[in-house]
C-alpha cells in the first residue's frame, strides 16, 4: 500500500472531525511519526493526538473506520492532502524562521565539523550517498525537502553553509543521511566516533538533532 | 540450664521426631528433586551469562537494549512455555509429532513440576540465542513477538520428536535412536537457525559490509571484560544444563560434568589452533565463543562418550566456531555474536559426534545415518518455519529499527534510558 494512499486515508477519516487548525498538525504528526509504519501501529498515532477532545472521544470510531478506509476501495478516499499540507508548513515558516535560523547554524556547525575531518574523495562519495538515499526513499518520505537537498549538495561541493530554512526534522533525517553514508564510507565505529565528535563541538545546542 | 532441658524434651517429643522415617524411593525422589531444582538454577544463571556476552559484545548504545531482550527471554518464556509449550513438547505424544497434554501445568505431582522447572530454563535458553545474533537493529517489541513464536511452536514441536512422550507416547526421532542428550540440537541448533533467519530478514548493520568491496568492518564490542565474565558464568552453568539433564542424582552426574569441562577447555585451544594456523590474531571473542562452542558440542553426547573423545569433539567444535564465523562475514550475514557458528554449526558438529563417538559403539554407520536425519530435520523445520515468522512480522510490525534509532542507539530509542549517561552526554540529556 503506497504512503499517497496510506496519507488521503488518514486525512479522509480525521478531517470529518477535526477543523483545519487541528487538521494540519495532525497529518504532519501521521507523516513525520507513523507514514512509514504498519497500519497496526495506528493505534499509537491515536495515542499520540488523543490531547484534542473530539480523538479522545471518538479514538475508538476513528481506528475502525481508517482501518476499514486502508483495506476499502481507493474510489471512497478524498484526494492527497500533501500540496495542502506543504502550504500549511510554508505560511508557518516565519514563525519558526528565527529559531531555524539558530538550528540551521547550530546544524553546519555539525556538518562543517564531519566534513572537515573527511579526505576529499570520501566527502564526495558521502554526499553522492546522501543524494542517491534521498532520491530512493523518496523526498516525502523522508521528509527533506528538494530545496534543502539541493542546497546540501552546493554546500558539500563548495565548502559552504546551508541557507534553506528546514525544521528539525528534516535536519535530523538529513544527518541521519549522512551519518548512514558515513557508515557506510568509513565503517559504523568511525561514524559513530566523527557524530560524536561533531555533536560535542557544535555544543548543547546540538542536542535536538540527534534525539529523536 | 533448666530451659536447655525443656527444649531437648520438645525436641525429643516433637511430632517431626516420631514421624516415620522416608521410605528409599522417598529419599531418592528427594535426592533427585534438590539436584534438578539445583541444575535448574545453575541453567537459570546462564541467562546472565548470555546477557553479559552478548550486552559486552555489542555497542555501548545499544548495551541496555541488549539485557532487556535477555532479561524478557527468560520472563516470556517461563510464562508461555508453562502455558503451551511444555505441553507441545512433554505431553502425551501419540503421533510422535506433538505433545497434546499437560498444558498450564497445575494439577500435577512433585516431580513433574520440577521437571517443568528444570525444561523451562532450556527453553529460555533457545530463545536468548536469536537475540545475540540479532542485536543493535532489532526493534524490541518485534523481537518479543518472535521470541513468543519460537517458544510456543518451533522448540516445543522439535522437542517433542526428541525428548517427548513423558506421558506416553514417544517422539519419531527417538524412535529411529536419536542421541541428543542435553540438546546440541534440540535446544541449540534450533535457537541458531531460528537467528539465522532472524539476521537473514533483518540485514546487516549499517556500514557493517562495504558495499562495493564487500570487505568486512569490525565493529567491536564495547566492554571485552563483560564477554570474558558472560563466558565463565555461561561455562558454570552449563554443568547444571549437561549435569541436570540425567534427571537423577546419580554417580554419572561426575563423568558428564568432567566431559563438560574437557569440552570446554579443548573448545577454546581449538579456537587458538585455528586462529595460529590460519594467520589470526588470537581474539578474546574467538576464545571465549570457543569454549562455548566446546560446551555446545559435547551437549549432545556428554553421557555416551569417553573423556578423550569428549576432549576431542570440543577442539574441533573451537575450530569449527571460528572457521564458521568467518564464513558467515564471507557470506555478508552480521551475526554480532557469532551464535550461529557456535550454537548452530558447532551444535551440528556434537550431534554428529554423539553418534560416530558412543562409548563401546564407536562409528556405528546406522546410528550416523540417524543422527545426519536429526540434524537435517532440525534445520528443515526450524529455519523455513522462522524464516516466514520474522518475515511476517517484518511486514507488519516491522522488524528493523529505523536507521535513527540505530544511530541514536536502541537504549535510547527503544526504552528511553543508556546504560552509560557519562558517555552519551549530548544524547540523553533533554532540553
Amino acid at each position: 500500500m503506497s504512503e499517497a494512499r496510506n496519507r488521503r486515508a488518514v486525512y479522509t477519516v480525521m478531517s470529518e472531525y477535526l477543523p483545519e487548525l487541528q487538521l494540519w498538525p495532525v497529518m504532519w504528526l501521521w507523516q513525520r511519526e507513523f507514514a512509514d509504519r504498519s497500519p497496526f501501529e495506528l493505534n499509537a498515532f491515536f495515542t499520540a493526538c488523543s490531547h484534542f477532545p473530539v480523538v479522545k472521544q471518538h479514538r475508538a470510531s476513528l481506528y475502525r473506520q481508517l482501518i476499514a478506509l486502508l483495506m476499502d476501495d481507493a474510489a471512497k478516499l478524498k484526494p492527497d492532502p500533501w500540496p495542502a499540507m506543504q502550504r500549511y508548513q510554508q505560511a508557518l515558516q516565519p514563525a519558526t524562521e528565527a529559531r531555524d535560523d539558530a538550528e540551521l547554524a547550530v546544524f553546519n556547525e555539525i556538518l562543517a565539523s564531519l566534513f572537515y575531518d573527511l579526505r576529499s574523495d570520501t566527502a564526495v562519495t558521502v554526499t553522492h550517498y546522501v543524494m542517491e538515499q534521498a532520491g530512493r526513499r523518496r523526498l516525502s518520505r523522508t521528509l527533506i525537502s528538494p530545496a534543502l537537498m539541493e542546497d546540501f549538495a552546493r554546500c558539500a561541493k563548495n565548502g559552504e553553509r546551508l541557507t534553506t530554512a528546514a525544521d528539525t526534522h528534516q535536519l535530523r533525517a538529513l544527518l541521519n543521511l549522512i551519518y548512514i553514508g558515513l557508515c557506510e564510507c568509513l565503517g559504523p565505529v568511525v561514524a559513530d566516533r566523527m557524530l560524536n565528535q561533531a555533536v560535542e563541538r557544535a555544543g548543547p545546542q546540538a542536542r535536538p538533532l540527534v534525539t529523536g | 540450664m533448666k530451659s536447655t532441658v525443656w527444649l531437648l524434651f520438645g525436641i525429643a517429643f516433637s511430632p517431626m521426631t516420631w514421624a516415620a522415617p522416608p521410605s528409599v524411593s522417598e529419599w531418592v525422589l528427594s535426592m533427585n528433586t534438590v539436584w534438578l531444582v539445583m541444575a535448574s538454577a545453575l541453567v537459570f544463571f546462564m541467562q546472565a551469562g548470555f546477557a553479559l556476552l552478548e550486552s559486552g559484545m555489542s555497542r555501548s548504545k545499544n548495551a541496555v537494549n541488549v539485557m532487556m531482550k535477555n532479561y524478557m527471554d527468560v520472563c516470556l518464556g517461563s510464562l508461555l512455555f508453562w502455558l503451551v509449550g511444555y505441553g507441545l513438547m512433554f505431553g502425551e505424544n501419540l503421533t510422535g509429532f506433538m505433545g497434546t497434554s499437560h498444558f498450564a501445568l497445575s494439577d500435577a505431582s512433585d516431580w513433574d513440576f520440577t521437571l517443568l522447572l528444570f525444561q523451562t530454563m532450556f527453553a529460555a535458553t533457545a530463545i536468548t540465542i536469536c537475540s545475540g545474533a540479532m542485536a543493535e537493529r532489532t526493534r524490541y517489541d518485534a523481537y518479543l513477538l518472535a521470541a513468543a513464536g519460537i517458544i510456543v511452536l518451533i522448540y516445543p514441536l522439535f522437542g517433542s520428536w526428541v525428548w517427548g512422550g513423558l506421558y506416553g507416547g514417544s517422539g519419531w526421532l527417538a524412535d529411529l535412536g536419536f542421541i541428543d542428550f542435553a540438546g546440541s540440537t534440540v535446544v541449540h541448533s534450533i535457537g541458531a537457525w531460528c537467528a539465522l533467519a532472524g539476521i537473514m530478514v533483518l540485514g546487516p548493520r549499517s556500514g557493517r559490509f562495504d558495499k562495493r568491496s564487500g570487505e568486512v568492518r569490525a565493529i567491536p564490542g564495547h566492554n571485552l571484560s563483560l564477554v570474558a565474565l558472560g563466558g565463565f558464568i555461561l561455562w558454570l552453568g552449563w554443568f547444571g544444563f549437561n549435569g541436570g539433564s540425567t534427571l537423577a542424582a546419580g554417580s554419572d552426574i561426575g563423568k558428564i560434568v568432567l566431559n563438560t569441562q574437557l569440552a570446554a577447555a579443548a573448545g577454546a585451544c581449538g579456537a587458538l589452533l585455528f586462529s595460529r594456523l590460519t594467520r589470526q590474531p588470537v581474539l578474546l571473542t574467538a576464545t571465549v565463543n570457543g569454549s562455548l562452542a566446546g560446551l555446545v558440542g559435547i551437549t549432545a553426547g556428554c553421557a555416551v562418550m569417553a573423556p578423550e573423545l569428549a576432549a576431542f569433539t570440543g577442539l574441533i567444535a573451537g575450530a569449527i566456531a571460528v572457521a564458521g564465523a568467518r564464513l558467515l562475514e564471507r557470506w555478508q550475514l552480521d551475526d554480532v555474536v557469532g551464535a550461529i557458528p557456535v550454537h548452530g554449526f558447532a551444535g551440528a558438529w556434537g550431534t554428529l559426534a554423539a553418534g560416530m563417538f558412543v562409548h563401546g559403539d564407536l562409528f556405528n554407520p546406522t546410528q550416523i545415518m540417524v543422527q545426519l536425519a536429526g540434524i537435517g530435520a532440525a534445520f528443515l523445520w526450524a529455519f523455513p518455519l522462522s524464516l516466514l515468522l520474522f518475515f511476517a512480522i517484518d511486514r507488519t510490525l516491522g522488524l528493523r529499527a529505523s536507521t535513527q534509532h540505530e544511530q541514536q542507539g536502541l537504549d535510547f530509542t527503544e526504552h528511553d534510558e543508556v546504560g552509560y549517561p557519562e558517555f552519551h552526554r549530548h544524547s540523553i540529556i533533554r532540553e
